[in-house]
């Protein structure tokens, strides 16, 4: 593994870099956590891992359950403090940030789409979309303009004046979308996206990533256990106990390919099928 | 085991149980203090006996209002608590234990915290109560004697019985809820119920209309109809007034939260700042599903707000007039015998203080100065027209005051007294006597109700007959200064009406009754310590020529009817005082559960504001508004009720003496506010560590 690493310098992934020219927005580096006191009793759900993210990419985390891979979007997002390594996003170690940058931090530079869509239940999509921009403190007029254009690019402008509960689970998540994009954030992390919609909405979801990632340029982290969400990657990294297993690149590849290739490590690392044991 | 279970749930659970707690151990400590105190009634005189026995059917009255109000409290607090743990009690019988044994687990939880609650409740209330004898005695400025702190064993005794009662109701409700309540709802207790009620725009709109139309109108009604004094008639009006407050207050409440969150939308700009369209949706979503608790609560502020406030100038009134009332150092009355029983008639007024003497008793040496006035019944004196309330009615043509309606206002008889009599009165009063002439009088009363018949009579021209004499009044008013009085009484009128007329013609008659009142000379405590003695002392007849004919009825010094009065005040203020703060507190408990149930609903929604970058400063200025709209809310609406209702309160105590009402409207308000703002603060403070400790902050 590579030591602390400055921004624009990979761990393990760095000597796999395509182009040199292009801007690395995430760098993991050495990131190790570990979970409880004592020196026997201590599980290490990260053992210093290390990768790194251009802008624009669009990657999956798989791994079996417990292999460290939710712990690592939470490390990434500023919700959970790792044990030691760092993380940099947009050049800065966000594992040195007090509390009060770490949500300016959040806000400017993040966008979460949580397995359930995470909305407000009091306040009508249109509201909750608007909510990252009214906590940066964005003028009105400027909040309806780019509420109606997210809203509109992922066919979700028709339902932005209900209330949650008033609209579908697939539309929910898509709103949820909407939120983490309003602000266009360097990084939007994905937890289980898929993960509480049924085939036909998750299709749809995944589409309008794949909208979001060709036409806005967003470059999303997606966490799932699901091969066929991450079949609509570029790129997929596989964990398994705390460290970066092997990574998939779909290259040319079409997607019914890239799906096979993923489900054949999935079978080698203990995949889906494994989760029970 | 079970109890190794329920021990570790009150540990675990310790932030749930504390709103019981508090709530339980304050319930407790104002019980306790109440009926402790109302115990010390007994530093009221003899004198006021009569008060006594209706303040402590009043003080019982009120022992079981405040023991209703805090239990619906305890049951309330105690409902909220099982409601946030219905999940973990499914998950008990999800585990095989039987309804039995989640029950007793809860029973003795509860009775654990209970008993707890309970000691805390009654170490506060014996330093509240002995506190508030401090104030008293200060406020009594020590004229009250016997007024110590004890330990009241009766009131702690009463105290355990009334929680008891309500731990035994509050258990009772848990078990129906337990037994009534099917495990997959209990399971699911958690899943949030997603039914915001949307409401149609323009009925919102008409409703709040409505609401503050009916508010306004009964403010107009009460503000020109007043207080209903003027008797049975004028009830169904004031019914109807305090039906459209109701009403108006609930439809207000009902409907307030739509209605603002339509005019906050209409600010764009603003709403679409920081938090705002959060807080705004948050209350609006929170005032909509409590919009009748909210209601009720207001009203009951308002309720209290108005009994404090009229209770303490009621007390206002009587420290003003009881000075009034006692103008004298000492009086003592002497009331005669009427000739047709055992004793003899008298016929000329006993000396009281030669007889005094002669008995052993001198008032001399404490005497400045006195007189020595008689009282005389229309009955003994001879060729004397009728002289009732009704006569003098018939000429003023004034209505029945509402106070002498039941009574029969021909019997309703007037005394007559000499015009030397009372210019004696005058004398020691230090006013210039009246002259009569051959054919004039005056007529003097304390009682501000028929002062006015009086003197409507008098300015008519009312003549009266005494001793075959014809008299006219010399003056068109009712004479209603300190020398209408002829005895000390500071709780009491005296003088019902007293007719003066010219000395001869009541020469030789048989009085009615004799007052002699003095000044003192020299120090005060040995004197009146002379006249009570003469007063505990039996000391026997008065005579006339060795005849009984008199007997020394009531001797009362300045000192003792002054302490008689400010132990009347002080119990009303207490009665006034207590109720208040009873309801307050029960008003605060029932916001404080309701906001930090809500708070720990809301947990996720402020975890997500802190995941999507939300400052926690912001969050939480968020959170402080919601609270501080939630506790104010009700108490503007009161205040406004209040401060309307007074303007009538004051209009009718008013006619009793004029009457200041600021320091102690100010009391009042600052009492409150510091109660109320108490529990603000811990409710505030409480919500947000809830709400905190699921923020992304508190992980890392």
């Amino acid at each position: 593994m590579a030591p602390v690493a400055p921004r624009g310098m990979g761990g393990v992934a760095a000597a796999e870099r395509p182009t040199a020219g292009r801007e690395t927005v995430l760098t993991v580096a050495n990131l190790e956590k570990v979970y409880g006191g004592g020196a026997n009793s201590a599980t290490r759900a990260l053992a210093g891992i290390s990768f790194s993210i251009d802008r624009g990419e669009y990657v999956a985390i798989m791994g079996p359950s417990g292999s460290g891979k939710s712990t690592l979007l939470n490390c990434v997002a500023t919700i959970d403090q790792p044990t030691s390594g760092q993380v940099f996003i947009h050049g800065s170690d966000v594992t040195r940030m007090r509390s009060r940058e770490l949500s300016q931090f959040r806000r400017n530079e993040l966008g979460f789409i949580f397995q359930d869509a995470n909305l407000l239940d009091t306040l009508t999509c249109r509201e909750n979309v608007a909510l990252p921009l009214t906590i940066a403190g964005k003028p009105a007029r400027e909040i309806d303009q780019r509420v109606d254009g997210i809203a509109r690019r992922l066919g979700v402008a028709d339902q932005l004046d209900k209330y949650p509960y008033q609209v579908s689970g697939g539309q929910r998540q898509r709103m949820a979308a909407c939120r983490a994009m309003v602000t266009s954030p360097t990084l939007v992390l994905a937890d289980e996206p898929t993960g509480a919609l049924d085939s036909k909405n998750a299709k749809l979801l995944l589409e309008s990533f794949d909208t979001l990632n060709a036409e806005l340029k967003a470059t999303i982290l997606m966490v799932t256990h699901d091969s066929f969400a991450a079949s609509y990657c570029q790129r997929v990294l596989f964990i398994r106990d705390g460290r970066i297993f092997t990574e998939l690149r779909r290259g040319e590849m079409s997607r019914r390919d890239f799906f096979d290739r993923i489900m054949e490590v999935v079978a080698m690392i203990g995949g889906e099928g494994s989760d029970v044991l | 085991m079970f109890f190794k279970l329920a021990l570790g749930n009150v540990r675990k659970s310790v932030r749930d149980y504390a709103v019981y707690f508090v709530t339980l151990a304050l319930g407790v400590a104002v019980f306790y203090a109440f009926n402790t105190i109302s115990g010390q009634a007994d530093f009221l005189s003899t004198n006021a006996s009569e008060i006594v026995g209706t303040i402590s059917s009043i003080m019982t009255g009120t022992t079981v209002f405040l023991a209703f109000v805090l239990g619906f409290l305890m049951v309330y607090a105690n409902n909220y608590l099982v409601k946030r743990r219905k999940r973990e009690l499914g998950l008990y019988q999800v585990l095989g234990m039987t309804r039995g044994q989640v029950s007793s687990v809860l029973v003795l939880e509860t009775l654990m915290a209970s008993l707890l609650a309970f000691v805390a409740g009654i170490a506060i209330g014996l330093i509240f109560s002995q506190l508030l004898v401090f104030v008293t005695a200060n406020f009594l400025h020590d004229r009250v004697h016997d007024f110590a702190f004890r330990v009241s064993p009766e009131a702690m005794g009463l105290t355990l019985l009334c929680f008891g009662i309500i731990f035994l109701v509050m258990l009772a409700f848990n078990l129906r809820t337990l037994r009534k309540v099917r495990l997959v709802d209990l399971m699911g207790a958690e899943r949030r119920n997603e039914s915001v009620r949307l409401r149609n725009l323009p009925l919102n709109v008409a409703l709040f209309v409505a609401g503050v139309g009916l508010i306004v109108g009964a403010y107009v009604r009460l503000d020109h109809d007043g207080l209903p004094v003027g008797g049975p008639a004028t009830l169904p009006a004031f019914g109807v007034t305090t039906l459209m407050v109701i009403a108006g207050t609930f439809l207000f409440f009902y409907s307030v939260s739509g209605f603002m969150l339509r005019v906050a939308q209409r600010f764009h700009g603003a709403y679409y700042h920081g938090l705002n369209m959060f807080t705004v949706r948050q209350l609006a979503a929170k005032i909509n599903t409590v919009s009748i608790s909210t209601g009720l609560i207001s009203l009951i502020l308002f309720f209290a707000i108005t009994s404090v406030t009229s209770g303490l100038s009621i007390c206002a009134m009587l420290n003003q007039n009881s000075d009034a009332g006692a103008p004298y150092d000492a009086t003592f009355t002497a009331i005669y015998e009427r000739g047709d029983g055992a004793g003899a008639a008298a016929t000329h007024p006993a000396d009281i203080a030669a007889q005094l003497k002669d008995k052993g008793y001198d008032l001399g040496p404490i005497t400045r100065g006195s007189f020595l006035a008689s009282s005389y019944e229309v009955s003994s004196v001879p060729g004397t027209s009728s002289m009732s309330l009704g006569d003098f009615l018939a000429v003023s043509g004034d209505e029945v005051p509402s106070v002498y309606r039941n009574r029969d206002v021909a019997t309703f008889g007037l005394f007559m007294m000499s015009e030397s009599d009372y210019n004696a009165v005058r004398a020691l009063d230090g006013l210039g006597p009246v002259s009569l002439g051959s054919d004039g009088y005056v007529l003097t009363t304390d009682t501000t109700d028929l002062a006015k018949v009086y003197s409507d009579a008098l300015a008519k021209g009312k003549t009266v007959v005494v001793n075959g004499r014809t008299l006219h009044p010399l003056q068109t008013e009712a004479i209603s200064d300190a020398s209408a009085r002829f005895e000390n009484s500071a709780t009491a009128a005296t003088n019902p009406g007293t007719v003066v007329v010219p000395d001869e013609l009541l020469a030789g008659c048989t009085p009615y009754s004799t007052c002699l009142g003095i000044s003192y000379a020299g120090d005060t405590d040995a004197a009146d310590d002379l006249v009570r003695r003469i007063s505990r002392a039996r000391v026997g007849d008065l005579t006339e020529n060795g005849a009984g004919v008199a007997f020394l009825a009531i001797s009362s010094t300045r000192t003792d009817e002054l302490a008689a009065s400010l132990g009347m005040t002080g119990v009303v203020s207490y009665l006034s005082i207590y109720i208040g703060f009873v309801l307050v507190i029960s008003c605060a408990a029932i916001l404080a559960i309701q906001q930090l149930s809500e708070a720990s609903d809301s947990a996720q929604r402020y975890r997500l504001l802190s995941e999507i970058g939300c400052p926690r400063s912001l969050s939480n200025r968020s959170l402080l508004v919601q609270t501080l709209v939630y506790f104010l809310a009700p108490l503007a609406v009161a205040v406004a009720h209040s401060l309307c209702a007074m303007r009538s309160v004051i209009t009718v105590v008013r006619l009793f003496g004029a009457l200041d009402i600021t320091g102690v409207a100010a009391t009042t308000a600052g009492m409150f506010l510091v109660v109320y703002g108490a529990y603000f603060l811990v409710t505030y403070s409480v919500a947000k560590g809830l709400v905190n400790a699921h923020t992304v902050e508190a992980r890392s």
